[in-house]
């Protein structure tokens, strides 16, 4: 019988579930909390990694990284010449490390983004906070049109979000710009 | 990504039980062929994404956090509630002071009884080979229930179900995948050497704690020797099913496909 070992969600401390079937349960040792899990076949399977092929006759294309390994595949990014132990299967595409790292530091390769900020709710915040400080406002009202306009379109998020908040900012700061206006004509009669 | 990929939110409690400590929302939401866990800030979103296939167990642990933060609210409201009656039997003349205390202690009464309402707390967490994440969103057994119920079937159509003929085949094999949570930050959890107890009247009593192990430990009367006399010590993989349901299991004497190529 395979046993499943965990650390208690409650206590943390080691205990081990006889996997009878995909869905174990049992209780912790020390606290008896009670612990149920479902288990898959992920958990029995242990990958090996692959092992480029070497250069068998003299003269034939080896890899880019590895010269000593044949080359089985080109790069769907660059076209360099990949060994299969170098050529990274990315959604249906064949690419190399390079690539793949250039992609995820740049945000090129969608599937890597881990994180997106909210330059919406960042330029919501500085509109709203500029009215209780209204002294800066005009100084912060500029900052907020500039940053609706620039992320408008790179605005993402996993999810999906609505623009309502690129629209509040953006009029909230018109409305500032627009009092100062008025205020500077009063005051100095331009 | 998110306009190519449709996701569909999954079941859950945003705000952790402490959400005035820490802000972050945090919300499941399921793909075609992944699970997203995304944790929302004011101004940030981060996810990290568990595809179906890496998926090795989704554990469960139930909590008493539930049962401290009713007892917890109880004697807030009790402590409220004996302070209005003082207040009453002090000044008999002017009611006003022991009615707000009397409305005071409603309101964490009322707290408990939402708490107990929304039923057992539990830890949730997902396994994969190289990760252990805990699943704030599913911080209540019944939410937790009712998430798996959508999950599972997916992962299983994903990956197939674990065989129980496979699972009964080679005893007291134990998997320690489930790394700590806390292995970062150089604590160590405490161990017991207790074995694992049965979970059913006459079930066999699991081998006891040796250790964290990555491979299996040997069954009773030793591994079989190899034709050149020294040990065989097989990996998991040489019991990794790979037939597709066929029946024929590798085993030491049966390797699996691929493992004769290295």
């Amino acid at each position: 019988m395979y046993y499943l070992g965990s650390h208690c969600g409650n206590c943390s401390t080691w205990m081990t579930l006889p996997l009878i079937d995909s869905s174990p349960s049992g209780e912790c040792p020390r606290c008896k909390s009670a612990v149920s899990a479902n288990a898959f076949p992920a958990l029995l399977k242990v990958e090996v990694g692959k092992k480029g092929q070497d250069v068998v006759v003299d003269g034939e294309s080896g890899c880019f990284y590895h010269p000593n390994k044949k080359a089985v595949v080109a790069c769907d990014g660059c076209g360099r010449f990949l060994c299969d132990l170098c050529s990274i299967d990315w959604s249906g595409r064949r690419l190399c490390p390079s690539c793949v790292s250039g992609g995820v530091g740049s945000g090129k390769i969608e599937e890597t983004a881990a994180k997106h900020y909210y330059y919406d709710s960042i330029a919501l915040f500085i509109a709203l906070i500029s009215m209780f400080f209204w002294i800066v406002s005009f100084l912060t009202a500029p900052v907020v049109i500039y940053i609706c306009i620039r992320y408008w379109k790179k605005q993402d998020s996993f999810v999906g979000r609505t623009k309502i908040r690129f629209v509040a900012a953006m009029a909230i700061a018109l409305l500032t710009l627009a009092l100062w206006g008025v205020y500077a004509i009063r005051v100095f009669g331009v | 990504m998110a306009k190519d990929i449709k996701l569909k939110k999954l079941p859950g409690k945003p705000r952790e039980f402490f959400y005035l400590i820490n802000s972050a929302r945090y919300e499941l939401w399921m793909a075609s062929d992944h699970l997203v866990f995304l944790k929302r800030n004011q101004f940030t979103e981060e996810c990290k994404r568990f595809y179906f296939n890496d998926v090795q167990a989704i554990t469960v642990t139930r909590t008493r956090t539930n049962l401290y933060v009713i007892i917890g609210l109880v004697v807030a409201a009790a402590f409220f509630a004996f302070l209005a009656m003082i207040f009453f039997a002090a000044i008999k003349t002017n009611a006003v002071p022991g009615a707000i205390f009397s409305i005071i202690a409603f309101v964490p009464l009322i707290m408990a009884l939402a708490t107990a309402a929304m039923g057992p707390t539990c830890v949730t967490r997902v396994h994969t080979a190289v990760q252990v994440e805990r699943l704030y969103s599913l911080s209540r057994v019944r939410m937790a229930e009712k998430t798996l119920a959508i999950l599972v079937p997916l992962i299983e159509r994903s990956q197939g179900r674990l065989a129980s003929d496979v699972l009964d085949r080679y005893p007291d094999v134990r998997i320690d995948v489930m790394a700590s949570p806390f292995a970062f930050y150089g604590y160590q959890p405490r161990q017991t050497n207790q074995a694992a107890q049965p979970s059913y009247p006459g079930q066999a009593q699991g081998p006891a704690w040796q250790g964290p192990q990555t491979t299996a430990a040997p069954p009773p009367g030793g591994w079989p020797q190899a034709q050149t006399g020294a040990p065989a010590r097989p990996s998991l993989d040489d019991y990794y099913r790979t037939d597709g349901g066929t029946g024929a299991v590798p085993g030491p004497s049966n390797p699996a496909p691929g493992k004769e190529e290295e």
